[in-house]
């Protein structure tokens, strides 16, 4: 058996070529199977008297799996040629290349080969050489591969281009049978393709003149070899059948794909040899930039548009950490009432979902805080599939959205993933033709198309963009509101440190009004605007994104200080706020208070703990609460080690005062623990075994804020020195890897 | 309800489940993190978590699933230069089977992986699964998985009918809840019988027991949607028969005694061992439970809510409707389920007139017992919505089990009752 690919131009006559050599095989007694792989899907129509056959694409989108029958998409045609037409997406829509991938998939799974042909020949566009149509190419499917072209440039250039995808593919084996010239009678037009066919090394097996037989033939629905055996046309098509048996055979030779260069084709295609020279030689003197200076009354708009607020990983082109899909489905699914769409598989929606839901349920099972009714179920999925891939996922999207509404729901987001983005649906579209039936619906989409638009805390930036258009610029502020901005939505203590703050602010008389984002709803956002003051919580690099986007979009006043951690902290945060809000009064009341218990516990704490050497190794970027803890206690603090990365935005009131090393690692951890003479390592992750006699504990990833925060680490410290420094467990696991 | 998982992750996991492989995920960090998350999950294998012990380039902090970390240009270009890096590199670790599994981004692009696996020369260990069939049940990437990796071992067919005493456990994966208990109590029910269990498919096994997974005398088939493909490619090759008990997979006393006794007819063994040590468990348990009941009327008259697969939920609410008498009044089943068993659901909760009951799962209403997922029984008992709640299907509440715990067997059924009983004490 022979697996033949026949490649061109789309409208160069590689359809009519392929069905002709199918039908000389066939009249040769050979058992042939031609499968058509070009969207237009009439690669077998001569060879069926002029009839359309369904697509395997078509028949895997209508047919359930388990119902899926080879005989549902093999047609036998003239000779006995077996026929299939892959089919593909309507324009515009979907993925093409992805349907011939899945066409060769279901045809292998149906079992095509337990039929034993003789001759399986793909009859494939050659425009676009991407990966799904360069599947005939691959090794397992293409023993020869013939280029069918004219003396057209285009068609030159697409033959060339397939020779690219051959040689991208496998440039070790010879599988190039060589060029089939269709004939367009031009002038010159035969030394035009031999020309191109020297340069890459190629023999042109057989020139097909131009003549109007084809067009009668084709009128009848029969190729030339059917209704005109004794022409010259089917001479040559017997001539090529006899070729191809010859490489089966082994007495005919394939060859490398040797392409051209752009510039290579430019010259000795087009013969623009010397105005190439000249033209390079002038090129910087003849060629005027384009400049347009932009009118200063646009200048405002024009760059608000473009203001992007890009997180640190996507400016730098650092590889990206998660995707932004993730990111924006974190912040919409915060809001209690809106229902967010994902479009795309299953599985991105499944792990979008069980981060949210195993934060919900770690605040519920550590921190008591028990998710309100809707929270973890505001999420649902268009489940896209194969199918979708290569029809476009629109209609399930619609009837999705539709389902949705129906259900009452007012604010729908859609948030898209890579499938979607690299099939291009057109999701306003979609949007435009469910908010014609459903006028009262606001749906709103947003299109991060997986880690297209970049990563995790990228997709977080997108959201919030998304959504902070809710905002009702006309609301009028009122003293004594804030708004909270940018919480930790997927820590665990996320509503815990949330009541810590309220308590806080409670303390001076504050109120808090929209929680951007958690447990919100869509009324909170759109009285966005009746606070007069915005509280940070975080001011790492995804929360200075946020802070600038909600600047530039509300102008409001941003508080100067994040959530506050541990004491010192926390009586400064309070302190300026109250100054504020003229509360000062209430939070000195406050402060005192608990200084007065900090300072008590202080004492108790440091006739364990004072003097004892401690080393810092940490990837968190804010570790001035720890310090003024070990300070407060009188430990000493010999290093802090900054982990690789994290130190760009590492920020201290120590900075100058402390030993700080950066670029920290597990090695240089551990010879400092042997040469440093410590008595206590904090860590993100403290190593398990420690053979060294010094103790180790860690430090919370995201601590909880509030006066309390150090001495809930302290009072362990103290309980830490006076436990055994390995436990009995750790040695059972010495020779775990 | 939670959202389930798709092919894609029963797939990575199928890989998972082979103590000496190594699944390269073709996609983006999106999707490798949660993989390796749940992977690490399931199947400890890292002592540390540590990122700074997986710092090595397409590790991402993480002990398990390297991934090409695709980005927007690698779409268009295609993953080409990553994946030959992330080839040599895992490569040249150890001597593991690589499987290349494409993200549902990935399987766009069209890369064709085989080409990449052969001219790195890795083509005798190393694989490629181009279409994990997403959105498609998570069962079905698993057994697709595993059946690609099966047919490119080539396995040596053995003459079954000589063999004796030998079987292979299939359809547990990594993705079952607790499987690895599961697999445990079925090895100590069988060996009741005198029966070794060769290879359980894919979940903790390692290369050589599936090259020898063609010695024995039949595949016994645990949870269909998980394994019965897996059989009959096991008949259709090898010519090794299968057995699948009619009530489903062996939860609750008669199912499992129902699965005992089909093991036994099949291999023509004796059961009575087997099936005395389950007797005896219910005899001893007996008392419990009339004390129980004299107290309080219970179990009979609580109320039940089930979604899980249907080779579960079919067993499962029978005994708790014949046994204990209990009320179900949700009962759904998840993606992937057999149409058969399913009728049999609904037949059974026709015949009993709790018509209403099924598909009408709902996690927002107050129920006795639950039994699901683990995030939904959690969320339910977070929430207060039921008295017991148990897990029958991932993903997993998180609970830590340090004695072994399943729902399957003669131990499963006595875990079942104590979770039950125990929930029925407290304050609805
Ligand atoms: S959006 Fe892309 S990267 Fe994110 S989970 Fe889905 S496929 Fe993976």
């Amino acid at each position: 058996m022979i697996q033949i690919a026949i490649y061109g131009k789309g409208g160069i006559g590689k359809s009519t070529i392929s069905a002709n050599i199918s039908a000389a095989l066939g009249d040769k007694g050979k058992r042939v199977l031609q499968v058509g792989c070009d969207p237009k899907h009439d690669s077998t129509r001569l060879l069926l008297e002029g009839e359309p056959i369904p697509t395997v694409l078509a028949y895997i989108r209508d047919t359930f799996p388990e119902q899926r029958k080879l005989d549902d998409i093999l047609f036998q045609g003239y000779a006995n040629v077996v026929c299939v037409e892959a089919g593909g997406p309507e324009p515009g829509v979907g993925c093409a290349g992805r349907g011939i991938l899945s066409t060769f998939k279901v045809l292998e799974d149906l079992g095509i080969d337990r039929i034993p042909f003789d001759v399986k020949l793909y009859d494939v566009l050659g425009d676009v050489v991407c990966g799904g149509f360069a599947v005939p190419i691959r090794k397992e499917y293409a023993d020869a591969v013939y280029i069918v072209t004219s003396g057209e440039y285009m068609a030159l250039y697409a033959a060339n281009n397939i020779l690219r995808g051959i040689c991208n593919f496998d440039n070790t084996s010879s599988r190039v049978a060589g060029i089939i010239h269709n004939s367009r009678g031009m002038e010159h037009e035969n030394e035009k393709v031999r020309i191109f066919a020297d340069s890459v090394g190629l023999p042109v097996i057989t020139s097909i003149p131009r003549t109007e037989i084809f067009a009668e033939a084709e009128k009848e629905g029969s190729t030339v070899i059917q209704r005109y055996p004794r022409s010259v046309p089917a001479f040559l098509f017997n001539q090529l059948a006899d070729h191809i048996e010859q490489i089966s055979n082994g007495t005919a030779s394939l060859f490398s794909a040797n392409p051209l260069t752009n510039e290579e084709m430019e010259i000795i295609v087009l013969g623009r040899d010397q105005d190439l020279h000249q033209n390079k030689r002038h090129s910087s003197s003849n060629k005027k930039s384009f400049h347009y200076e932009i009118p200063k009354i646009k200048q405002g708009f024009s760059v608000n548009k473009k203001s992007h607020f890009f997180t640190k990983n996507v400016k730098n082109k650092q590889p990206l950490q998660g995707c932004s899909f993730a990111g924006a489905v974190t912040v919409t699914s915060r809001i209690t009432d809106a229902l967010t769409i994902v479009h795309g598989p299953r599985s991105c929606a499944h792990i979008a979902s069980h981060f949210l839901n195993n934060s919900l349920l770690n605040a519920s099972s550590r921190y008591g805080i028990i998710p309100s009714g809707t929270e973890g179920k505001t999420l649902v999925s268009t489940d896209m599939d194969d199918k979708s891939f290569i029809f476009g996922g629109l209609d399930n999207l619609i009837l999705c959205l539709e389902e949705a509404c129906m259900k009452g729901w007012y604010t729908i987001f859609i948030v898209t993933t890579c499938p979607s983005g690299l099939i291009g649906d057109n999701i306003e579209h979609a949007v435009s033709r469910v908010e014609q039936k459903f006028p009262h619906t606001n749906i709103i989409p947003i299109e991060v198309d997986g880690n297209l638009a970049g990563d995790f805390s990228q997709g977080l930036v997108e959201g919030y963009k998304v959504i902070s258009n809710i905002i009702d610029s006309s609301i009028k502020a009122e003293d004594c509101l804030v708004n909270i901005i940018g919480e930790k939505t997927l820590s665990d203590n996320l509503n815990s440190n949330f009541i810590i703050i309220k308590e806080l602010l409670d303390s001076i008389g504050v109120r808090v009004n929209c929680r951007f984002l958690s447990t919100t709803t869509v009324n909170d956002i759109r009285n966005f605007r009746r606070a007069s003051l915005n509280i940070l919580a975080h001011n790492d690099d995804s929360g200075m994104v946020l802070k600038k986007l909600i600047d530039s979009k509300t102008g409001m006043e941003f508080f100067g200080l994040p959530f506050p951690i541990g004491f010192n902290e926390t009586a400064e945060w309070l302190e300026l706020l109250a100054e504020r809000f003229d509360m000062e009064a209430e939070a000195w009341k406050l402060i005192e208070k608990q200084k007065r218990l900090y300072y008590k516990e202080i004492e108790d704490l440091r006739p364990v703990l004072k003097g004892k050497r401690v080393l810092i190794s940490s990837f968190c970027l804010n570790l001035d609460w720890i310090i003024d803890m070990l300070m407060d206690l009188g430990m000493e603090l010999v290093k802090v080690g900054l982990i690789a990365s994290s130190y760009d935005d590492f920020r201290t009131k120590y900075i100058g005062i402390l030993p700080m090393e950066y670029d920290y690692t597990a090695e240089k951890r551990q010879i400092d623990i042997e040469t440093l003479n410590l008595d206590l390592v904090l860590s993100n992750y403290p190593p398990i075994m420690s053979n060294d006699g010094v103790h180790h504990d860690a430090i919370p990833f995201s601590p909880d804020v509030g006066f309390s925060s150090g001495l809930v680490m302290a009072r362990r410290w103290g309980m830490i020195m006076r436990l055994p420094v390995v436990e009995g467990w750790k040695r059972d696991g010495v020779d775990c890897s | 309800m939670t959202l389930t998982a798709d092919a894609f992750t029963g797939s990575l996991l199928a890989v998972e489940g082979i103590t000496d492989a190594i699944v390269l995920l073709n996609g983006p960090t999106g999707c490798k993190f949660y993989h390796s998350h749940i992977s690490d999950c399931q199947y400890q294998r890292a002592s540390s978590f540590d990122p700074l012990g997986f710092t090595e380039e397409f590790y991402f902090g993480q002990p398990r699933v390297p991934c090409t970390y695709l980005e927007g240009e690698d779409y268009i270009a295609g993953s080409t230069e990553k994946l030959r890096r992330i080839l040599s590199s895992i490569a040249s670790k150890n001597d593991d089977l690589l499987v290349v599994v494409n993200s549902p981004g990935a399987s766009l692009i069209g890369d064709d992986l085989k080409q990449f696996i052969d001219s790195a020369n890795l083509s005798k260990r190393c694989l490629a699964i181009e279409n994990a069939g997403y959105s498609s049940p998570v069962c079905e990437g698993f057994e697709q998985t595993v059946i690609e990796i099966l047919k490119w071992m080539d396995l040596e067919g053995k003459n079954s009918s000589s063999i004796t005493g030998k079987v292979n456990l299939v359809g547990i994966s990594l993705y079952n809840s607790n499987w690895d208990s599961t697999a445990d109590e079925l090895r100590r029910i069988l060996s009741f019988l005198n029966i070794d269990v060769e290879t359980v498919l894919c979940a903790g096994t390692s290369i050589e027991e599936l090259q020898i997974s063609t010695s024995v005398a039949c595949n016994i088939v645990v949870f269909p949607e998980y394994g019965l493909k897996i059989a009959k490619w096991y008949e259709e090759q090898f010519g090794i028969p299968y057995i699948l008990s009619p009530m489903g997979a062996p939860v609750g006393y008669d199912a499992t005694e129902m699965w005992i006794k089909s093991v036994a007819s099949f291999m023509s063994v004796d059961p009575s061992q087997a099936i005395e040590i389950l007797r005896k468990e219910r005899k001893r348990n007996y008392h419990k439970t009339s004390r129980f009941h004299s107290l309080t009327g219970l179990p009979k008259g609580a109320t039940f809510a089930i979604n899980g697969d249907s080779s579960v939920v079919l067993p499962l609410t029978k005994w708790l409707y014949e046994y204990l008498g209990m009320a179900p009044v949700g009962v759904s089943t998840l993606p992937g389920g057999c149409s058969e068993t399913e009728t049999q659901i609904i037949d059974f909760l026709g015949k009993i007139g709790f018509s209403d009951s099924w598909k009408s799962f709902n996690d927002g209403e107050q129920v006795d017992v639950v039994l699901s997922d683990g995030h939904t029984i959690k969320m339910m008992h977070e929430k207060r919505l039921c008295r017991a709640a148990i897990e029958i299907a991932m993903p997993s509440s998180g609970y830590i089990n340090f004695l072994p715990r399943t729902y399957v067997g003669v131990n499963g059924a006595l875990f079942l009752l104590e979770e039950i009983f125990n929930g029925l004490r407290r304050m609805p």
